[in-house]
């Protein structure tokens, strides 16, 4: 289990010497991450499968980062370009504002990212559904989320 | 107690002599380890048995996991190694403010190497090194940044998402 920044300053788990911990996160360009922010888990799994189905992407795994974000990781690696254009696919056919601002950042950065670690009173995100194969960049993804953890857990 | 004498790590080149000149004559593994006990050239037997191979030629061993006990199995597999440069990167973000800069900026560094290099890099920037607000998104190798922060970054303090107010 990892405490959030808050229970973990509370219990005197933090280093002093450490002013603010940045946060940590995993970002690579050829897996498909969509960050679903101020959405219920219905919808986020309705566009999740909808994806899935249109760009044959193998399966996902559902994380919930917060009480109204979940992100999405699905498993058939595919090219930076195809990658944008998966998230601008259901950005715009979501009309939702978050994941288009969302894919901007990624845009810019030139790289995809999701949290990894705790972000304030957030803990970090957990699995809560999967769905179809899990053996390419779910795997891979889920290999180095438990690397990121195991650095957290570490300090 | 009788002093016992301390076998060398290595074989010498008298030992390896003797070694193949009792294989050359057939003898058996066990009968070269007592011949050489009594010469006072004893040597560990696993070595003694990887030189006999060597002598006579032999490949090692196939199917090396097979033939070990479970519980000492993971001493002989060997651990798979994760490359590199696997393509993923570990994202260290949050807002930075630095002596000459002290309005906060959203600043971020990725790195990428391995779980060892990894982890002391993300500690080296705990430690107060900060992207600087000409180029606050630094991506680069975790070896190279340990070797060289201050090439990456300057001195700073990371800081929560401060509180806009209009």
């Amino acid at each position: 289990m990892i405490l959030t920044s808050t229970a973990r300053r509370e219990f005197g788990l933090i280093n002093p010497k450490f002013q603010a911990n940045p946060i940590l996160g995993l970002s690579d360009r050829m897996t498909v991450k969509i960050d679903f922010d101020e959405t219920d888990f219905k919808s986020a799994k309705y566009w999740a499968e909808l994806t899935l189905e249109k760009f044959t992407l193998g399966g996902y795994v559902m994380l919930k980062s917060s009480k109204k974000c979940r992100h999405a990781v699905f498993d058939r690696y595919v090219s930076w370009e195809e990658n944008l254009s998966i998230i601008a696919w259901v950005a715009v056919l979501s009309k939702s504002v978050p994941l288009l601002r969302y894919l901007a950042m990624q845009c810019i950065k030139m790289s995809s990212a999701l949290r990894v670690s705790p972000k304030g009173d957030k803990p970090s995100p957990r699995i809560v559904y999967r769905f179809g194969c899990q053996d390419h960049a779910v795997k891979d993804f889920l290999e180095f989320r438990q690397l990121i953890k195991q650095i957290y857990r570490s300090l | 107690m009788p002093k016992t004498k301390r076998k060398s790590k290595t074989i010498s080149p008298k030992t390896r002599w003797a070694i193949k000149a009792f294989v050359n004559q057939g003898y058996s593994a066990n009968k070269i380890q007592k011949k050489l006990q009594k010469q006072g050239l004893g040597i560990q037997r696993k070595k003694l048995l990887s030189e006999v191979r060597k002598i006579k030629g032999k490949k090692p061993k196939a199917n090396r996991q097979k033939y070990t006990p479970k519980k000492y199995r993971r001493r002989v597999t060997p651990k798979p190694r994760r490359p590199f440069y696997s393509g993923k990167h570990i994202a260290v973000y949050q807002y930075a403010k630095t002596w000459r800069h002290p309005k906060p900026y959203s600043a971020r560094f990725e790195f990428y190497g391995n779980g060892k290099y990894l982890a002391k890099a993300y500690i080296r920037v705990l430690r107060g090194i900060v992207p600087r607000f000409e180029d606050p998104f630094v991506e680069c190798s975790a070896r190279d940044f340990l070797n060289d922060p201050y090439k990456y970054g300057e001195k700073g303090v990371w800081i929560d998402k401060p509180e806009i107010s209009s």
